[in-house]
C-alpha cells in the first residue's frame, strides 16, 4: 500500500504510543495542523480506527469546596454527636458541629439515609460506630478538574455531586485514534510504501507522469475560501433593465429627451398655467444664464399661446391670461418625463404607438431619507384610435402584474395635463397601500395643439419609490449609495416572483 | 367616499379629519364645499345647487387713483348667516387656503370678509400714501398708520412686499376703512358670531380672476346663508362689472362619454351620474347640454364633464381592459450598446456604480485640477439648495473618484465602473445644451498601471472589431507621460491614464487609480456609420 512521508509517520508514532492516541496529541507531536491528521485518517480508514468517548468534566462549586476542607455536613453531625456522647438534642449537637439551620437539615437528612443516626423528640442518637462517606473520599481526590468518562460507576458518583449543588459538569467529546491490527500488520511487516507527497499539481506533473508516482496531499475542502468579488451590474440597474424588459415586452418603444429643457417642453406644452405653482422658484431648477433657449419654428407655440390664452380650436376656456414666450424659453432642468413624451407626440403626430421614457428628472429638494433632487420616472404613453380611460386603467394594472404586484386600487387624481386624470395605488405587505401609478388621458389642450387628434394615454410612475418597495430600501438616498460593499453584496430580487 | 371625490384622507384623530384636496377643486377647499359634493354623491341633493340670488343693493366704486396699484376688486353680499365659532374658523380657513393656493400668497388676489351692518351705503375703492392711512387693524387696540401696520403687525411683515408708497384702500361711503387690500382689515367692520350678513370683496389684477375668487367664497357660504348678491363694480370710465352668478354652459357630445371612458352608459344613467355630481345636463339638439355651477373653476371643457361622469360611477367599478394594440417595441441604440459594454465590464470582474447627475464645479472642475474657464461648460442652476449639487455633471470620472474616496476602508482592488449622461453647454441645440452617453471606468488598488487599464479599454472596444489608437497627451487631471486621447477610426472618443497624485489627494484617495472615459455616443455613431 502506497503511503506519503506524514501518513507513514502518524501511523509510525500511534505503533509507538501503543495503538492509540488524541488527534490533538499526534498534531502536537507530528508538528502538524489537526485538520491534516483529521483529513489523513479519511485517507487511512481500515488502517486508523477512530473511537470517540464522552467525558464528563466536573468542578467543584464554591460550596464543594468548602465541604472539602471543613466535611459534609452528615459526617460533622457524627462527629459532632460522637464528641458529646453519641447522644443529643439537635439545637446542641448543631452548635458543637459548626452547623447552620440549611446545614442542619441537609446533615440529618444525609446521615439517616446512611443509617448513622436516628432523630426522636427532638433528640439525636449516633447509631453506627464509624462514619464515613465515599462522598467525602470523593470531593478529598478533587484537584482542579476531574474527568471522568461518561457510564463509570465513578461518573455516577461524580453526578451524586452534581445533583448536590456541590460540583458542575460539562460534556466533551473526546476522539481517540487507535492502529488497528491490519494497520499494525503492515507496519510492522514492512509493507508501507512511501511515496513523495505534492501540494501544488503543475502541468510539468501531467505531461511527465510524474502524477503516477506521486501523492497529492489532501485539502480541508470544508474550509472557507478567501473572498473574493465578482463584477456585476448596480442593483438599481438591474431594476430598471427589468422595468424596461416588461414594457419592450409589451410592444413599447423607448424615447429619450434632454435633461436641461425649455419650460415650453417641460410646461407650456403641458397646458401648465405659466403661473402654476410647479413653475416656481421652489419647484423646478433654473439654469443659470444664458438660459433662454430657442423656441421650436412652425406654428406649435402659436397653437400653444393660444390654447392657454382662450382654449384656441380645442373647444377649452383656456386660462384665460396673456402668455408669454419669454417665459417659455427659460431654461430649467427637466421635472417630469413627460416632455420627452410631449416631444415625441409633436415629432410623431397621430402614428399609433407605444411609448416609454425611463429617465432621470430633477426638482429643488434637499437630499435625506426622504427626498433627493434627482429620480427617475418610467413615462409610458399609447397612442390609437378609440382608446379609452378603461384601456388605460388595464395598462396600469398589467404594468403592475409585470411587477408582481396583483393588488391595485384607483382613484380621481388632478394632473394639469390629463383628464380623467387616476391615481393607482398598488398593495404593499410591508407599507401597505402606496400611491405608485399616476396617469391619465392628455387633455385636449395639450394633444391638439402637438398635431395629434387620437386619444392619448399618459403615466408617469415614480419608479425609483417602486424599486425601494421590492428591494426593502428605506432610505432613498441608498438607491445611489456609495457604499461599494452595499452595492457588492447587494441580495439578488426577482421581480414579478418577488412580490412587492 | 371622500377618497373617491379627489379628497385624500390624510389623518383621522378622533373628530379631526384631514383631508388633502386636489388643486382643481378650490370649491372644496371648505367643508361647505366639500357637504355640498358629498350630498351630490350620497343623491341627498343633486344637479347644480339652488341659491337664493338676491338684485344688487350696493355697489363698489373704484376711483381712478388705484388704477395703477391694484385696480380691480369684485364683491359680494351674503344674507342670514348662521354662524357659530366653528362655523366662523371653517370660513377663516377656507379663505386661507385660497390666499395661499388660487391667490399664490395673496399675489394674484386677495380676499376680505366684513359684517355688511357696520358698512354704510356703496363701498369706495381708492389708493393713498401709506402715511396718510389710519385705521384700527384687526387684532389691534389701536389705531395705526399704514407705514405702522406694515412695520409691526404680523401680516403687515408678511406681505409687506406685495404693497407700494402708496397703498389700496377700502371704505365705506362716510369713511370707515374695510380694509388695506391685500394685507389687512380693520377692526372696525370685524366678522363675529352675531354677523349676520357679510360683504365679502376680492382685490387685484384682472376682474375675471377676482370675481371668480369672490364668488368661490360667496357661493360656498352660500350653504349656510338665506340669499347671496353680486356686488357691481363701477370703474372710473363709467364701465360696471358684476360678477357671474349664473351656471355657465358646457356641450357634451352624447357619445363622448361613453367612448372616452370606454363603458357602456345610456343617456339615464349618464345623467344621474351628472347630477350626483352637481351638475344638470340636459339633451337638446342631439347633444347634451350640461349646466355647471360657477364655482366649478376646473371645468374648462367637456373632457372635465366626462371625468365628473367616471368619479360619480367610481374609478373601481371600471373594469380595466388591456386594448390589443399591436405595436413593435424597441429600444434606442445607445442602450444595446451601454448593456453590451457593461456586461464585458461585469466579466472583466468590475462593478458597476452609479452616481447623481447633479454635483458640483468643485467637484467636475477644481478637484480635479481643470482650468477654472471649463466650467462655463457646465450647466449650473440659479437656485441650488445645496452647494454639493448645484449643476450637471460634465465627465463621469469625478463622479467615480468621488464614489472611491468614500470606499477607503472596503476591501481593495476596486475595480469599478459607471455608464450615464454627461451634459454640456452647447449653443448649437435648441436647449443649448448637449448631451451624450459615456462610460468611465477606473482601477484602484497598492499599486496599479497604465498598462491594467489600457489592456480593459482594448478588451472592451475589441468585440465592436475596434482598434484604439492612443496618443499621448497633457491633462491636468492625469499625470504627464502617462496619459493619452483614445482615437477610433480618427475620431476621438475620450482620455485614459493615471489619475494625478494631486487630483488622488483631493478625493482623500491613497491609493493610486488608472482610469479612462470614453464616449458611448461616438462609438456608436462610428459602430452605425461603418454599416
Amino acid at each position: 500500500m502506497k503511503v506519503s512521508r506524514s501518513e507513514y509517520n502518524l501511523l509510525f508514532r500511534l505503533a509507538e504510543r501503543g495503538g492509540s492516541g488524541t488527534p490533538e496529541e499526534l498534531a502536537k507531536e507530528l508538528g502538524l495542523p489537526v485538520a491534516t491528521i483529521m483529513s489523513m485518517i479519511e485517507r487511512l480508514a481500515g488502517l486508523i480506527r477512530t473511537e470517540e468517548k464522552r467525558l464528563g468534566v466536573f468542578r467543584l462549586t464554591e460550596e464543594g469546596a468548602r465541604y472539602r476542607e471543613v466535611g459534609l455536613p452528615e459526617i460533622r453531625l457524627c462527629r459532632a454527636l460522637r464528641a458529646v456522647g453519641g447522644e443529643a438534642p439537635l439545637s446542641e449537637v448543631a452548635q458543637v458541629a459548626g452547623l447552620s439551620r440549611r446545614e442542619l437539615g441537609i446533615a440529618i437528612g444525609h446521615a439517616k439515609r446512611l443509617g448513622y443516626i436516628e432523630v426522636k423528640g427532638g433528640v439525636v442518637r449516633l447509631l453506627a460506630s464509624e462514619c464515613r462517606s465515599v462522598l467525602q473520599d470523593l470531593l478529598q481526590r478533587f484537584d482542579g478538574e476531574m474527568r471522568v468518562e461518561v457510564g463509570l460507576e465513578l461518573y455516577s458518583l461524580c453526578r451524586e455531586l452534581v445533583r448536590r449543588g456541590l460540583a458542575e459538569e460539562r460534556v466533551v467529546k473526546l476522539k481517540r485514534l487507535l492502529l488497528t491490527s491490519d494497520g499494525l500488520r503492515l507496519l510492522s511487516g514492512g509493507l508501507l510504501e512511501i511515496v513523495e507527497e505534492k501540494t501544488v499539481l503543475t502541468s510539468d506533473d501531467i505531461v511527465s507522469g510524474r502524477w503516477r508516482r506521486v501523492k497529492l496531499k489532501y485539502y480541508d475542502v470544508s474550509a472557507r475560501p478567501p473572498k473574493v468579488y465578482p463584477g456585476r451590474r448596480h442593483f438599481y440597474s438591474i431594476f430598471l433593465e427589468e422595468v424596461r424588459r416588461i414594457l419592450l415586452e409589451m410592444g413599447f418603444r423607448e424615447a429619450e429627451g434632454p435633461f436641461v429643457e425649455l419650460e415650453f417642453w417641460n410646461f407650456d406644452a403641458l397646458f401648465q398655467a405659466q403661473d402654476h405653482p410647479a413653475r416656481e422658484i421652489h419647484d423646478s431648477y433654473r439654469v443659470a444664464p444664458p438660459n433662454l433657449g430657442r423656441l421650436p419654428a412652425g406654428g406649435v407655440v402659436e397653437r400653444v399661446r393660444r390654447v392657454h390664452e382662450d382654449g384656441w380650436t380645442t373647444g377649452s376656456k383656456g386660462w384665460g391670461y396673456k402668455w408669454s414666450a419669454d417665459i417659455a424659453r427659460r431654461l430649467i432642468l427637466r421635472t417630469q418625463t413627460t416632455a420627452v413624451s410631449v416631444r415625441y407626440l409633436y415629432e410623431h403626430g397621430d402614428e399609433p404607438v407605444k411609448v416609454f421614457a425611463l429617465s432621470r428628472n430633477f426638482r429643488p429638494d434637499v437630499l435625506d431619507p426622504t427626498h433627493s433632487m434627482e429620480f427617475h420616472q418610467c413615462e409610458g404613453i399609447v397612442v390609437g384610435d378609440g382608446l379609452t380611460f378603461a384601456n388605460l386603467l388595464g395598462f396600469l394594472k398589467e404594468f403592475a402584474k409585470r411587477l408582481g404586484i396583483e393588488k391595485v386600487r384607483f382613484r380621481p387624481a388632478y394632473f394639469p395635463f390629463t383628464e380623467p386624470s387616476v391615481e393607482g395605488y398598488v398593495y404593499h405587505d410591508r407599507l401597505g397601500w402606496i400611491e405608485a401609478l399616476p396617469g391619465g388621458m392628455f387633455r385636449p389642450e395639450v394633444r391638439l395643439p402637438l398635431g395629434v387628434k387620437k386619444p392619448v394615454l399618459a403615466w408617469g410612475i415614480g419608479i425609483g419609490r417602486l424599486a425601494m418597495a421590492a428591494m426593502g430600501i428605506d432610505d432613498i438616498r441608498d438607491l445611489f449609495t456609495r457604499d461599494i460593499e452595499k452595492i457588492r453584496n447587494a441580495r439578488w430580487v426577482r421581480i414579478a416572483e418577488n412580490k412587492l | 367616499m371622500l377618497e373617491n371625490a379627489k379628497c385624500e384622507i390624510e389623518e383621522w384623530e378622533g373628530s379631526v379629519l384631514t383631508i388633502e384636496i386636489t388643486a382643481d377643486r378650490p370649491d372644496m377647499f371648505s367643508v361647505e364645499g366639500i357637504a355640498r359634493a358629498l350630498k351630490g354623491l350620497l343623491e341627498l341633493e343633486t344637479g347644480v345647487p339652488r341659491y337664493r340670488i338676491g338684485s344688487p343693493t350696493r355697489r363698489i366704486i373704484v376711483d381712478e387713483s388705484v388704477m395703477k396699484v391694484r385696480p380691480h376688486v369684485a364683491g359680494f353680499i351674503v344674507r342670514g348667516v348662521r354662524f357659530n365659532e366653528e362655523g366662523l374658523a371653517h370660513i377663516m380657513q377656507f379663505q386661507e387656503k385660497l390666499h395661499q393656493t388660487l391667490c399664490r400668497d395673496r399675489r394674484k388676489a386677495s380676499i376680505g370678509l366684513y359684517d355688511l351692518s357696520r358698512i354704510e351705503g356703496d363701498i369706495r375703492y381708492f389708493a393713498r400714501p401709506l402715511e396718510k392711512i389710519r385705521f384700527r387693524p384687526l387684532d389691534s387696540e389701536v389705531e395705526m398708520s399704514g407705514a405702522e401696520i406694515l412695520s409691526s403687525t404680523e401680516k403687515g411683515m408678511r406681505y409687506a412686499h406685495l404693497v407700494g408708497e402708496i397703498a389700496p384702500l377700502l371704505t365705506d361711503s362716510r369713511g370707515t376703512v374695510l380694509s388695506m387690500p391685500p394685507i389687512i382689515n380693520s377692526e372696525d367692520t370685524r366678522v363675529t358670531v352675531e354677523t349676520t350678513d357679510l360683504f365679502i370683496d376680492s382685490t387685484g389684477f384682472d376682474y375675471g380672476f377676482v370675481s371668480r375668487v369672490a364668488m368661490l367664497v360667496a357661493f360656498n357660504l352660500a350653504e349656510r346663508a338665506e340669499s347671496i348678491e353680486p356686488v357691481p363694480t363701477v370703474y372710473p370710465d363709467g364701465v360696471t362689472l358684476m360678477p357671474d352668478v349664473e351656471p355657465f354652459e358646457v356641450e357634451v357630445p352624447l357619445d363622448m362619454p361613453a367612448s372616452i371612458l370606454g363603458l357602456d352608459l345610456d343617456l339615464e344613467e349618464m345623467f344621474i351620474l351628472m347630477e350626483r355630481m352637481r351638475l344638470s345636463p340636459r339633451l337638446e339638439e342631439g347633444v347634451i347640454k350640461v349646466r355647471v355651477p360657477p364655482y366649478r373653476l376646473d371645468v374648462l371643457h367637456p373632457i372635465d364633464i366626462v371625468e365628473d361622469i367616471a368619479i360619480a360611477y367610481g374609478y373601481n367599478n371600471i373594469e380595466p381592459v388591456l386594448p390589443l394594440l399591436q405595436t413593435r417595441g424597441g429600444e434606442l441604440p445607445i442602450r444595446k450598446l451601454e448593456r453590451f459594454l457593461a456586461e464585458i465590464m461585469v466579466g472583466l470582474g468590475f462593478q458597476e456604480v452609479l452616481n447623481y447627475m447633479m454635483t458640483s464645479p468643485a467637484v467636475q472642475i477644481y478637484k480635479m485640477r481643470l482650468d477654472d474657464s471649463l466650467r462655463a461648460r457646465m450647466v449650473e442652476v440659479e437656485n441650488p439648495l445645496s452647494a454639493e449639487y448645484s449643476g450637471l455633471r460634465i465627465w463621469l470620472l469625478p463622479g467615480v473618484l468621488s464614489f472611491l474616496g468614500h470606499n477607503l476602508k472596503a476591501p481593495y482592488p476596486q475595480r469599478v465602473f459607471e455608464i450615464g449622461y454627461v451634459v454640456e453647454r452647447d449653443d448649437r441645440y435648441e436647449t443649448l445644451t448637449r448631451q451624450e452617453s459615456r462610460m468611465c471606468a477606473a482601477i484602484t488598488q497598492y499599486s496599479v498601471s497604465f498598462e491594467e487599464i489600457q489592456s480593459v479599454l482594448y478588451a472592451l472596444l475589441s468585440p465592436l472589431e475596434m482598434e484604439p489608437k492612443l496618443k499621448a497627451v497633457s491633462h491636468p487631471s492625469f499625470i504627464e507621460g502617462r496619459t493619452a486621447r483614445v482615437e477610433v477610426e480618427g475620431v476621438d472618443i475620450g482620455i485614459i491614464g493615471e489619475v494625478h497624485p494631486e487630483v488622488i489627494l483631493n478625493f482623500g484617495l491613497r491609493n493610486p487609480v488608472a482610469a479612462f472615459e470614453i464616449s458611448l455616443e461616438k462609438l456608436l455613431e462610428i459602430y452605425e456609420g461603418r454599416r
